[in-house]
């Protein structure tokens, strides 16, 4: 039935579904690949956790799992403040610059990301040109012109340093974040595991012999 | 190709759970948040108060002495005083010699009985006629023992 609708297409509408199914498979497959990338990052970090508990465990300062969970939490709490306290500053930095731009120029409603302000170093399209009828859906069918080229304003210092800042402060502080979650979610696997005692794997045949008494007459 | 698959639909699983996957990380980062500022409120009032701001939890300082007490303990087994060992020795043509590897021999009887015989040492050569270990004292007997090992070989 798809491949009789198929030929009922023009040539040209044939090639456009071709090429968007090409595009959502490549999407989906580098989706697919960060979350690999991520997923494997966040079990590095997660090992982390097993630094922040291990002497309390093996010298059998805590022996409740329980216990241990919610110390390995407290543990994990200080080191994220460890690690965040660095892009926490840079956030702060950068908003305090945009509030004294913002007293120094008098523009309390500037939006520090708009076309006026840290747009002016990109170039910007006339997208709604570019739009044209679709199947009854109007979609960007040919490559769109350029209304305005970068430039540096001196009415947008401000976002200049405030926008790099704080994109990179708020990423690394994600990160930071990322890693919170995947040394607490080990912690939790952690403390389940650790004190978890199972008859699973147990075999009797396997148990060590008892040493011989010496001094039993009947094992000389 | 199995790994193809499998990113293919990790991807299609991403894309489908991304609202859940976003409103997960924003819960955590608004918690996050408040954790930073909490632990920010904590640091201050240890560090004016006079504590250390990186301090240990009791519980690390408990373990930290458990393992301090334990290491002492192994330092202490590893300083005492070593007691003599016997060593085994085999006599050679009269002469006392320490034993190759670790082949036990009885010491102290009749010099002759405890010499090491090829049997004890576990070797013999194919055609070679060993005889009672002595000091060369005559080339001689080099050449006898020679010709009698190629005659094994032949």
């Amino acid at each position: 039935m798809f491949l009789t609708f198929a030929k009922v297409l023009p040539e040209d509408a044939r090639k456009v579904i071709i090429y968007i199914f090409l595009l959502v498979v490549l999407v989906v497959i580098i989706v697919g690949a960060l979350g690999a990338l991520i997923r494997r990052i966040m079990k590095e970090q997660g090992k982390q956790a097993d630094g922040l508990i291990h002497d309390v465990v093996v010298t059998g300062v805590i022996t409740n799992e329980r216990k241990l969970f919610r110390f390995g939490i407290k543990k994990n709490h200080r080191k994220f403040f460890k690690e965040a306290w660095i892009p926490f500053i840079i956030i702060i930095a950068a908003s305090l610059i945009m509030l004294i731009f913002c007293t120094a120029m008098d523009k309390w409603g500037v939006n520090p990301f708009g076309m006026d302000q840290f747009g002016t170093i990109f170039h910007h399209f006339d997208w709604d040109a570019a739009k044209g009828e679709f199947f009854g859906m109007w979609v960007v069918i040919r490559w769109p012109e350029v209304y305005s080229s970068p430039y540096l304003s001196a009415d947008a210092w401000g976002s200049y340093i405030f926008v790099p800042g704080f994109l990179v402060g708020i990423t690394w502080f994600m990160v930071d974040v990322v890693a919170y979650i995947a040394r607490s979610y080990r912690l939790y696997k952690l403390s389940k595991k650790v004190f978890n005692k199972t008859l699973e794997n147990y075999n009797p045949n396997d148990a060590p012999v008892a040493p011989a008494n010496p001094e039993n007459p009947e094992n000389q | 190709m199995k790994t193809f698959f499998q990113t293919l639909g990790y991807g299609a699983l991403y894309i489908v759970t991304s609202p859940l996957i976003a409103l997960i990380l924003v819960a955590y980062t608004i918690y996050c948040f408040f954790v930073f500022i909490i632990q920010a409120v904590r640091t201050i009032v240890v560090y004016f108060s006079g504590g250390t701001v990186g301090g240990d939890l009791p519980e690390d300082v408990e373990a930290k002495k458990i393992l301090l007490e334990k290491q002492r303990e192994n330092l202490a087994k590893e300083n005492e005083p070593k007691q003599p060992s016997t060593q085994n020795i085999f006599v050679f043509n009269g002469q006392p010699q320490p034993m190759p590897n670790g082949v036990n021999v009885n010491v102290g009887g009749n010099p002759q009985v405890a010499q090491a015989t090829p049997s004890q040492v576990g070797f013999t050569a194919p055609g070679v006629t060993m005889k009672k270990p002595s000091l060369i004292e005559n080339k001689s007997d080099v050449q006898e023992a020679e010709v009698s090992s190629k005659e094994g070989e032949e």
